[in-house]
């Protein structure tokens, strides 16, 4: 009861956190919006005059692919340098180290939180979309069973990858321009713009071994009815990046604790 | 609490200069170890309000951060209420509560009450309890006008009471207060130290207090530990020290006329114009005695006695403990 109240304080951090920069969130919102509309317009120019689909997609998938795409991302893709590399900066590590909650669960939390206060943005996206006429239905009941549970995992999947980022900050401190890199990768790679199916297969097998993928692309690719590898195979391979990615955040972290505990920082 | 032999060395990647010196640095295994802390031992009993001193880098946030929890020590041994800060981190974090001047503890984006209200849940404070407590602190504190406020907006002395706080809402046993009155103003660090008076006297809390303020010593502490390049100079009571170090008086005179002043059982150490600084060993000689022997001989103006600072008493010592080893490094 304690432990569950414990990372419920800080979900309520990460929901109030963003909605204290009002302005900001609000345009972010805007941007989201403005977004759709611009990637809907050019898919119609692409597709305009033509009556065959691109890689078995045609304009209605794209659009509305790119629709929920952005909006997933949205809500799901949190920045990791709001928490641990600023705390790491202004040397407020050591003070979440006098706390009755470990790191990862306090920062997991905080993330939660941020998607929570993100879920404004799925309003928003579909809200867009419908005005576009891009929200398509997805292909069969079961695609959209599949979708539910594909997408939970994918909150999985994209937090750790989130928290990972920020735990290289202990290490990357210094580095500029990494979290710029980590954004345009991360965005592309994960399929939350085009679609991985247009990728070249060179491209698509690089995706494949990421874990960006399966923070947004697999859920995505289910709704349209085109899971990959099937869809039991997606879901088992978002799974394991969750396994994966959760024991390489404990790894990391416990290198950093050794780090600030035994070095000193 | 109970401290022995406590030992912590930082090693440091040795810095390589010349050409490439960047680079080889980076791939360089050689390491300079810097001893922070260098066989600390001593014993806090419960209730007690000790003065942690020493002189910048002298070891104190070292340890401090030992005692916390927060670093491993590389020998020695800590215990804090029966357990081993480093080891029982989590269990040891429920009975502490840290305020650190340089830093703050609170949501910075967030109005100070959200901060006390997460806080209360990650302690696990009862919630009617927690109200009171928190009800209590925001009175003595007198923090009701920035309750609201997101702390990224508060003034120094608003976000150190904030701060103290929500150190004590869990109500721990041990408060750890480093530099808890850094840059605030003497109005701010008198409440802050009557703050820190009434809850060691109120609730029994034990504080370890880190300050270079030696005005919060004198009014708050009974006891110092005076530490410098992490070995351990002085730990006993503070009028014990001063009578150990400074077991004597000044009698600041001002003649109508510029002059020496020789009198029996004092030493004239400055003088100044007419204004004349005799010193007497309190312990030999009592004051009147003094003043008596210095107004038959000469014409006086105006006169006091001042007692010594315990500043005066510090400086002497680190100067005296400091010099020896810097020749020896």
């Amino acid at each position: 009861m304690i432990t569950l109240r414990r990372v419920l304080s800080q979900v309520r951090i990460g929901v109030l956190t963003p909605w204290a920069y009002r302005t900001s969130t609000l345009l972010s919102l805007l941007v989201l919006a403005l977004q759709i509309v611009l990637y809907s317009v050019v898919w119609r120019a692409i597709y305009a005059g033509r009556q065959d689909p691109v890689a078995g997609t045609d304009v209605h998938t794209a659009v509305g692919y790119a629709v929920l795409g952005l909006t997933i991302a949205a809500a799901l893709h949190t920045a990791p340098f709001w928490s641990i590399q600023a705390r790491v900066r202004d040397g407020l590590i050591g003070i979440d180290l006098t706390r009755p909650i470990g790191l990862l669960t306090q920062n997991l939390a905080v993330q939660t939180g941020h998607v929570l206060a993100a879920l404004p943005a799925v309003a928003v996206g579909l809200g867009t979309g419908l005005l576009v006429g891009g929200l398509t239905a997805p292909t069969s009941a079961g695609a959209a069973l599949g979708f539910a549970v594909s997408l939970l995992l994918a909150f999985g999947v994209s937090q750790l990858i989130t928290l990972l980022m920020s735990l290289t900050s202990f290490w990357t401190l210094e580095v500029g321009g990494i979290g710029m890199a980590f954004y345009v990768v991360r965005t592309f790679m994960s399929g939350a713009i085009l679609p991985l199916w247009f990728m070249p297969g060179w491209l698509q097998a690089i995706a494949g071994v990421l874990p960006f993928q399966a923070a947004t692309y697999t859920p995505l690719a289910v709704y349209f009815g085109r899971p990959p590898g099937g869809l039991a195979t997606a879901l088992g391979v978002q799974a394991l990046w969750i396994l994966v990615l959760a024991g390489l955040c404990a790894w990391v972290w416990s290198r950093a604790r050794y780090r600030v505990v035994v070095q000193g920082g | 609490m109970h401290v022995a032999g406590l030992v912590k060395e930082f090693r440091r990647v040795k810095r390589i200069t010349g050409r490439f010196g960047g680079l080889r640095t980076f791939f360089s295994r050689e390491y300079d170890v810097i001893r922070a802390v260098d066989d600390v031992s001593f014993d806090i009993d419960s209730g007690e309000l000790v003065g942690y001193l020493g002189p910048n880098g002298a070891g104190k946030s070292t340890t401090i951060k030992m005692l916390t929890g927060i670093l491993t020590p590389t020998a020695g041994t800590v215990t804090v209420a029966g357990r081993d800060p480093a080891r029982e981190r989590k269990a040891n974090a429920l009975n502490i509560g840290v305020v650190f001047g340089q830093r703050s503890q609170l949501w910075w984006d967030l109005p100070l009450r959200e901060s006390f209200r997460a806080l209360r849940d990650l302690y696990g404070v009862p919630s009617a309890e927690g109200e009171r407590r928190q009800r209590e602190l925001v009175e003595l504190l007198d923090m009701a006008e920035f309750l609201d406020t997101p702390v990224r907006q508060l003034s120094l002395g608003q976000r150190m009471r904030g701060d103290l706080a929500a150190a004590m809402l869990h109500q721990p046993r041990l408060l750890y207060l480093d530099e808890p009155t850094v840059g605030l103003d003497v109005v701010a660090k008198q409440r802050i130290r009557e703050f820190i008076a009434h809850i060691n006297a109120e609730l029994g809390t034990t504080v370890i207090l880190t300050t270079h303020d030696l005005e919060d010593v004198e009014q708050l502490c009974r006891r110092i530990i005076l530490i410098d390049h992490g070995r351990v100079l002085y730990d006993g009571g503070l009028a014990e020290l001063m009578a150990r170090y400074a077991p004597y008086r000044d009698l600041v005179v001002t003649l109508a006329e510029p002059s020496d002043v020789v009198v029996a059982s004092a030493d004239q150490v400055k003088r100044d114009g007419p204004v004349v600084t005799l010193r007497f060993r309190s312990d030999q000689v009592k004051a009147p005695e003094i003043i008596s022997a210095v107004t038959a001989a000469y014409p006086v103006v105006d006169l006091s006695v001042v007692e010594p600072r315990l500043e005066a008493v510090i400086s002497q010592i680190y100067t005296q403990r400091g010099l020896p080893e810097m020749v020896a490094s």
